[in-house]
């Protein structure tokens, strides 16, 4: 790109940017590209200051049910976001690997290789209690998965 | 991993990745390569050019390289790099100060062997003084351009990458060394002429001089892979990866950065990388460069054929051409592929359709009617079934090219169909793809400047306030160490960022996971932490405190409160209009654990929690950190963002009436199944009651996502809508910070759990619906980061706790860009006190345009429910305004402001201090 196609660019994606302010109202548009934001963002004062606004009046509103909490807290919130049974607290092996993780929503939790666990954890990872592995990841069984021996 | 084992290794992790197991790329054969100026893994010598030597027109570039652990593999990437301290200044980013000459990837030596043989290449000196080229600024993808100057010194390096480092990328297994050379740029010249673009192996796809190995056509994606796909569908992909599509004659016609399945065009194909591949892809992949497929020798090849996708895991439309097949169509100077012409519009589809009555799409994104003269006649913005113009049609897009339509589709623009069967087939015009501006090339009024404070932290601090007297408070507890939680060494401290100094205290209980709001007298209510710490002992889950303390920086003492009516761990505290805090979510103290459902108030004026009997309650589960912000009609609304868990039941996001215990779905929140730990925020002004939702991911399930919506409950059927993507990939952890400028800040997150550093960052400017890239933080941060606004204007980053259980201790201060532009407005004289409804006067300096209120940051675990700038409407000339405070309550809830003016110029005051009562 050159400087000259650079700056056209910015102007491309300035205008990309400011029709896209459209679709959110209350979002004042139409300041040029580097003009500074507290410049033209207004507030929509009126009624909002004073309290009168009547907000998201379309929004039917039912009684609340208590639902089921177990499908809202996931596996691991109470773990800290870890995998139980290893790092001791310290240390934490989170429920999906990296190269999991990228594969996003499809990969079977708990995916975790000796490799995956040593670019996050060089030296491996205590387990809480030895012997106790969930994941099998302490073949040598010396209380620390994926050590150099496993 | 040898680059020979390399394809077979992938071809069993898609193998596994089919069958649903998500596996690693095999174990390492090689010690990683230390980081190092000098490291040993290849030797590397540099033939050319020479030291001392003068560079002008075709400048030959020659490098030796020999594999020293045959184990790490062949030789992969020979790179000649030119290094000049003018480079770092242009792009703070480019921390190097480096530019790419040229480049060798994957390509045999001009003799000897792939680990030990010679390689070379050509560059050609510029003459316009300037350079677009690949640069040091890893973190922003993309080429840049670089002046360069006509004196400082200027050097010359080659980087070796073997296979190893493409599998591991464990350090830079070679370099060369620096050699200095003088650069002429007087024309002439006497060396050989470049040479030309090498045609790509085998296996090779290549666009422009880049080249990478194609995995297959129609086979699934596995981890690091580029693959093509081919059909009339769309790619099977998912959004963890970038893709572009490809028209009949070999150009990129679109790009798509981690979405779903591109619309494959019409003859064409869509090429789809992942990880490494995708970095790739979304470096040379610009619209209107041309693919060059393996086993073809030149640039404009001919249509190829199009196999049956194997993989169909999406219905197949069954197009009805009416008009001819366009494959893109152009709006105004904007190309895009069309994904069919009056086929179904599928989730992210741009669609033509023709005929007589209206177009059969929902109300779920955007159409222009384009008459028969091409001309766009009407735009639709989320409405259904638009009138089809007499012998004209309906552009129909969803999702991002709705997005992309109603950027482009005003009425009166021009249209373009393009591609077989249509008459006029323009060559397409490159257009910028992103929705975010570029990194800027210069400038600190541009980036802004990041600093590291001179003292680290004393403590793990996971949780901060700002405090109204410019200090701030910072809460560890146990700071997320189990030994410490066992010895009960609970600590805190105050960070005086004046003089950068520490004020420790303890912390009387163990205040790690807790929740905090600043009360309306300036103090710091703390309610909940760590009553069990999980794994201590083994089986034992999180419980929490039913405790709270206040924390009064003028005594820098905490005193206790009555209990909660239930312990929480991770709760989330909201100030609403009377100054009392609502409170709920987290993890119970109850024996077992589990979630907390009590619904809990403090009443400020009896500086107690109430009971449940006073307090509805409604066993509803919100979650762990739920972001929960007060509305400007006093009822609350949860924008969909957490830590930890699952979405909420639904649509992910609603409004919540606590006092008649109502909810009502907000529809439109994207990923909503990818909001754990994402950023929330009320964009400033709040009067406007525009809230974003930004970044995200799963800890329990993977991925993570960069996308942005917005919502505006000033609307009567308010609806998230997508704004402009993060720059970058996925992210959680993402640090949002208000500024006075009435932008925000975000900054830090990582692509993983606990991992992944994203050290970029981006000012969103709420005018331009856009992020604008700024200068990065130095210091990667993800869990356990928040950020704070400071008054003087500047913002103050602190903490991360990656998986190994380090924390890290330095702040990072971030120096808008509003601090470089110039001299600042003053407050010369302010009132400490503001009532609801009246004026003040007050006194100022500079060409004062506006006044704000922004209440103190108390983040933790990107949670900050409590901050936001409220515009204040100001009258007067010259150095005497007079501002009036909001009557209502519900928009700024009473306590301490910092209270700003801003210039015409975008730059602020620094805050005066006061209480809004």
């Amino acid at each position: 790109m050159t400087a000259s196609t650079r700056t056209s660019a910015v102007f491309v994606v300035a205008g990309l940017a400011t029709a896209g302010a459209l679709l959110v109202g209350g979002i004042a548009i139409g300041a040029p590209p580097d003009e500074p934001p507290g410049k033209s963002v207004r507030a929509e004062a009126a009624g909002v200051n004073d309290g009168s606004k009547k907000q998201a009046t379309g929004v039917e509103m039912r009684p609340i049910e208590p639902g089921d909490p177990s499908e809202v807290m996931g596996e691991n919130g109470q773990y800290g976001g870890c995998t139980p049974g290893y790092g001791e607290g310290k240390q934490c092996l989170p429920p999906t690997s990296a190269a999991a993780a990228a594969m996003g929503m499809t990969a079977e939790q708990h995916a975790w290789t000796c490799p995956d666990v040593r670019r996050v954890l060089p030296d491996g990872i205590p387990l809480d209690k030895k012997g106790e592995d969930p994941l099998g990841l302490d073949r040598d069984d010396d209380g620390v998965a994926c050590s150099p021996g496993d | 991993m040898k680059a020979l084992t390399r394809p077979v290794a992938k071809m069993v992790v898609a193998a596994l990745a089919l069958a649903g197991i998500g596996v690693g790329l095999g174990p390492a054969l090689a010690a990683p390569c230390p980081w190092s100026l000098t490291p040993t893994c290849v030797t590397v010598t540099q033939p050319a050019p020479a030291p001392g030597s003068t560079l002008r027109g075709a400048v030959a570039l020659e490098a030796t390289a020999r594999q020293n652990d045959a184990s790490r593999g062949n030789i992969t990437h020979v790179e000649w790099w030119l290094y000049h301290p003018s480079f770092r200044t242009q792009n703070p980013n480019n921390e190097e100060g480096k530019v790419l000459l040229a480049e060798r990837v994957n390509q045999p030596p001009v003799s000897g062997t792939l680990t030990n043989g010679t390689w070379r290449a050509t560059w050609t000196m510029p003459t316009t003084r300037s350079i677009t080229a690949r640069d040091g600024d890893y973190l922003h993808d993309g080429l840049r351009t670089y002046t360069l100057p006509v004196d400082g010194q200027y050097s010359v390096e080659t980087h070796v990458l073997d296979a190893e480092w493409d599998r591991t990328y464990g350090g830079p297994p070679g370099r060369s060394g620096l050699t200095n050379v003088a650069l002429d740029f007087g024309s002439g010249g006497t060396t050989p002429p470049p040479t030309p673009p090498p045609a790509p192996s085998g296996t090779d796809v290549r666009i422009g001089s880049a080249s990478f190995r194609l995995s297959g056509t129609n086979v699934f994606r596995a981890a690091g892979t580029l693959v093509r796909f081919t059909g009339t569908a769309t790619s099977p992909a998912n959004q963890w990866g970038f893709e572009v599509s490809v028209g009949g004659d070999g150009r990129i016609l679109a790009r798509s950065a981690y979405q779903p399945g591109m619309a494959i065009p019409a003859g064409g194909s869509v090429l789809s990388g992942h990880d490494e591949a995708a970095s790739w892809l979304q470096q040379y992949g610009v619209v209107g460069a041309t693919v060059v497929w393996p086993g073809q020798t030149g640039p404009a090849p001919t249509p190829t054929p199009t196999p049956t996708p194997t993989p169909t895991p999406t219905t197949t439309p069954t197009p009805t051409p009416t008009t001819g097949p366009a494959t893109s169509v152009t709006v105004g100077t904007a190309t895009r592929a069309l994904s069919g012409t009056n086929v179904p519009r599928q989730a992210g589809f741009l669609v033509r359709f023709t005929g007589t009555a209206t177009s059969p799409a929902n109300q779920w994104g955007v159409e222009a009617a384009v008459n028969s003269a091409g001309t766009v006649t009407a735009v639709n913005r989320f409405q259904p079934g638009m009138a089809i113009p007499a012998g004209g049609s309906v552009l129909s897009g969803h999702d991002a090219a709705a997005d992309w339509l109603a950027a482009n589709a005003v009425v009166g623009s021009r249209v373009t169909f393009n591609g077989a069967g249509t008459t006029t087939s323009p060559t397409p015009t490159p257009t910028a793809t992103p929705t975010t501006s570029p990194p800027p090339a210069t400038g600190l009024a541009l980036t802004g400047r990041w600093t590291v404070a001179s003292s680290n932290m004393p403590l793990r601090a996971m949780h901060v306030t700002q405090l109204r007297d410019g200090r701030a408070l910072l809460l560890a507890g146990s700071g997320n160490d189990p030994d410490a939680f066992a010895a009960g060494q609970f600590t805190a401290a105050v960070w005086n960022p004046a003089n950068n100094s520490f004020l420790n205290l303890t912390s009387p209980e163990d205040m790690f996971c807790s929740g905090h709001a600043t009360l309306p007298d300036g103090r710091v209510l703390i309610q909940g932490g760590t009553l069990s710490y999980a794994g201590v002992p083994t089986g034992e889950a999180f419980r929490g405190l039913k405790s709270s303390y206040i924390f009064d920086p003028a005594t820098n003492s905490f005193s206790r409160t009555n209990d909660t009516i239930e312990g929480h761990w991770y709760p989330t505290l909201t100030k609403i209009e009377n100054g009392n805090i609502w409170a709920a979510g987290g993890y119970t103290d109850k024996a077992g654990g589990g979630p907390s459902l009590s619904t809990e108030m403090f009443d400020v004026a009896s500086t107690s929690w109430l009971s449940a009997a006073q307090v509805p309650q409604t066993n509803r589960y919100w979650g762990t950190y739920p972001h929960m912000f007060l509305m400007a009609d006093r009822r609350l609304f949860y924008t969909g963002g957490h830590t930890f868990g699952n979405a909420q039941p639904g649509t992910g996001a609603s409004i919540y009436n606590w006092r008649n215990r109502t909810v009502g779905d907000i529809p439109g929140l994207r990923d909503k199944e990818l909001r754990d730990q994402a950023g929330s925020v009320l964009l400033p002004p709040a009067q406007n009651q525009t809230f974003m939702i930004a970044g995200g991911g799963s800890t329990d399930n993977g991925g993570t996502t960069n996308s942005v919506d917005l919502v505006n409950l000033n609307e009567a059927n308010p609806t998230y809508r997508p704004g402009p993507a993060l720059p970058g990939p996925g992210r959680m952890y993402l640090n949002l910070t208000t500024l006075p400028d009435r932008s925000v800040l975000g900054s830090n997150g990582g692509t993983f759990a606990r991992g992944g550093d994203l050290q970029r960052a981006a000012v969103y400017n709420p005018d331009r619906n856009a992020w604008s890239e700024v200068a990065a933080d130095p210091i990667g941060r993800n869990y356990h980061s928040g950020s704070i606004l400071l008054p003087d204007g500047r913002v103050a980053v602190f903490g991360s706790n990656p998986a190994d259980g380090s924390y890290e201790l330095r702040i990072s201060i971030y120096e808008p860009t509003y601090l470089f532009k110039g001299p600042r407005p003053t407050i010369t004289s302010a009132p400490g006190n503001a009532t609801y409804g009246q004026g003040f006067d007050l006194g100022v300096t500079g060409q004062v345009t506006s006044a704000s209120l922004t209440s103190p940051g108390s983040p933790t675990h990107q949670t900050d429910t409590n901050v936001r700038l409220v515009d204040l409407s100001i009258t007067g000339t010259g150095t005497a305004r007079r501002a009036t405070v909001p009557q209502n309550s519900a928009l700024l809830p009473p306590g301490p402001y910092m209270l700003t003016v801003l210039d015409a110029n975008g730059v602020p005051s620094v805050a005066s201090w006061i209480n809004v009562r």
